[in-house]
């Protein structure tokens, strides 16, 4: 069917965040609980076993065979960090129970930028990525991951607060901002230190179907731009995810000087390609609760070739869901976007 | 003041306020409602749901986005509790329920807030379970009040198998029939609600009211 494989997987993603053809299209699926059922875990299990989230990644990509493995247990961690108590249930990742920031007068002054190797679980996740990067490092990507500002603001202040403060708040709301950057900051640097070969900033929280592109301008924008900057003066690679309807800020998404920007499938990739696909590599968009979730191989295979028609050519293109593949994926569905891309993905 | 303001006039002005988002004027505007003794029922419908009405229309035409509609709610929620505890109850008509709530695993509630708050506003009777609701909540909660429909949301795709859950209980539970079963979110559609057997799903929350209507239209 295909010819041999000319490069890692390592070298095939970087070629195309460079915006070059690599041997193929790079497939990254954004599996995390998929992989921690994979390997037989519960959730929270992994949540304070490293070793079994490493696990579970090396399990499912020896197996699969995608393109990245995903240091993904980073579950609002710097919120936690920051004083927000999370709830973990048994089987599924955490969430904010309780927000940090309750009176923004009184508890902004109190919030301190966490320490990466000291505090709340931030040193045990960047063991995953140090380990990771031991087990596969120069041949496989290590991906980190670090939530954007405007996210980690939401965790630790309530996202539908943070939305109201929008209009009610907006100076203390940018304190907030000022200070969730410096943490995402600081902590990316410790995610790339650590062995990351790439950082993940995502945003689901700045979508058209929260926020206007004006709010979005005035509130993500500036902050995300600060916080993606400083971690490509590290000489990292950034992808920037936002799911949901992004088509009236793609531009200003690739304005933030990510080197990728990955899409769900409210947006069409034709588009996205066309508008900033000469500037940002485009990834995405597979729809994991529909088609992964519930369809078969085939249709996978068939969304995922009608992918890479509207996006691959001339490079900077990687086949990706257009958000987290649910736990209960079938293996088949994985395994059918892997041949997709080399039955359709080759570059000639 | 200039003498005795026209009842209609007041109630253009909640609903005013409501779309603007102004909290001051619609306290404002709700005790000039009770110091001249209008019914307040009418001031919430005329007058607050009218408002809501404009608001879910902006929403859905991309005017509007969440921080606007959170607004809206909020002053709507101030006048609203100023103008409650003067409704004369009429005991003989029955509200149709509503059981709303976010799914277990699930902690995303602005979708379902705002659908409660839009079929609030419409006069239905909301049985609001909160986020990260159990599966069996939601066929208790429908059992235990009569409801007519049940309203899911998910946010993530990952929690939207327990939609089906809730459906197989209900099935199970033999209550399938007794009430109607509406879905949304994010990262559902219309091909997922048919594919776990709910009755219809809704784009988003100013789609609500006309879904409820539909699905309890007898």
């Amino acid at each position: 069917m295909s010819q041999r494989e000319e490069m890692t997987p390592y070298e095939r993603l970087m070629t195309a965040f460079e915006l070059k053809k690599p041997d193929r299209v790079p497939v990254t699926p954004f599996v995390r609980e998929w992989c921690v059922r994979q390997a037989g875990y519960k959730f929270s299990e992994v949540m304070t076993n490293v070793e079994k989230y490493v696990y579970s990644q090396l399990y499912s990509i020896r197996k699969y065979g995608y393109d990245m493995v995903l240091d993904l247990l980073a579950v609002h961690a710097e919120s936690e960090a920051m004083g927000s108590v999370l709830k973990i249930p048994n089987d599924s990742p955490p969430s904010v129970d309780i927000p940090a920031v309750n009176d923004l007068a009184k508890d902004i002054p109190k919030l301190r930028i966490p320490h990466p190797r000291r505090d709340g679980r931030l040193p045990l996740i960047l063991k995953g990525t140090a380990r990771l990067k031991e087990a596969v490092g120069g041949v496989i990507p290590v991906m980190g991951y670090v939530q954007a500002c405007w996210r980690h603001t939401c965790m630790m202040r309530g996202t539908e607060r943070a939305l109201l403060d929008m209009k009610k708040n907006p100076e203390a709301l940018k304190e907030l901002l000022d200070i969730a950057t410096e943490s995402c900051i600081i902590y990316g640097e410790a995610v790339v230190e650590a062995g990351a070969d790439l950082i993940w900033v995502s945003d689901p929280t700045s979508s058209g179907d929260m926020i206007s592109r004006k709010a979005f301008e005035e509130f993500v924008y500036p902050f995300l731009r600060r916080q993606i900057k400083s971690y490509k003066r590290m000489g990292t690679k950034v992808f920037l995810h936002i799911c949901g309807n992004v088509n009236d800020r793609l531009e200003a998404m690739a304005n933030t000087g990510a080197d990728a920007i990955s899409v769900d499938e409210k947006v069409d990739l034709a588009r996205a390609k066309s508008l900033i696909g000469n500037r940002v590599c485009i990834m995405g968009n597979i729809s994991p609760g529909v088609t992964l979730l519930q369809k078969t191989p085939k249709d996978v295979e068939e969304e995922s070739r009608i992918a890479m028609e509207k996006a691959m050519a001339g490079g900077g293109f990687v086949l990706a869901p257009g958000c987290i593949v649910p736990a209960a994926v079938p293996g088949e569905n994985i395994a059918a976007m892997v041949d997709a891309v080399k039955k359709y993905g080759v570059y000639q | 003041m200039f003498g005795i303001p026209e009842k209609t006039e007041i109630f253009e002005k909640l609903a005013k306020c409501v779309v603007d988002g102004d909290e001051d004027g619609a306290k404002q505007w709700a005790e000039e409602v009770i110091k001249n003794n209008f019914d307040a029922y009418e001031a919430i419908m005329q007058g607050l749901a009218v408002g809501m009405n404009t608001v879910s229309g902006l929403y859905e035409k991309g005017e509007y986005y969440v921080p606007e509609v959170l607004l809206s709610a909020s002053a709507m929620n101030i006048a609203v509790d100023i103008l409650k505890p003067h409704i004369k109850i009429d005991k003989s008509a029955k509200p149709i329920s509503v059981v709303l709530g976010v799914v277990e695993g699930d902690i995303h509630d602005i979708g379902k807030n705002l659908v409660k708050i839009m079929l609030d506003a419409a006069g239905f009777k909301i049985i609001d379970l909160g986020k990260d609701v159990p599966v069996a909540e939601f066929v208790k909660a429908a059992k235990e009040n009569g409801a007519e429909v049940i309203g899911m949301s998910a946010l993530m795709t990952t929690t939207m198998p327990s939609m089906k859950k809730v459906v197989d209980q209900l099935v199970a539970a033999n209550y399938r029939s007794k009430v109607k079963i509406m879905i949304g979110g994010a990262p559902t559609t219309m091909e997922y609600a048919e594919s776990i057997g709910a009755d219809t799903w809704g784009k988003d929350a100013s789609s609500a009211v006309g879904i409820v209507k539909n699905l309890t239209a007898r």
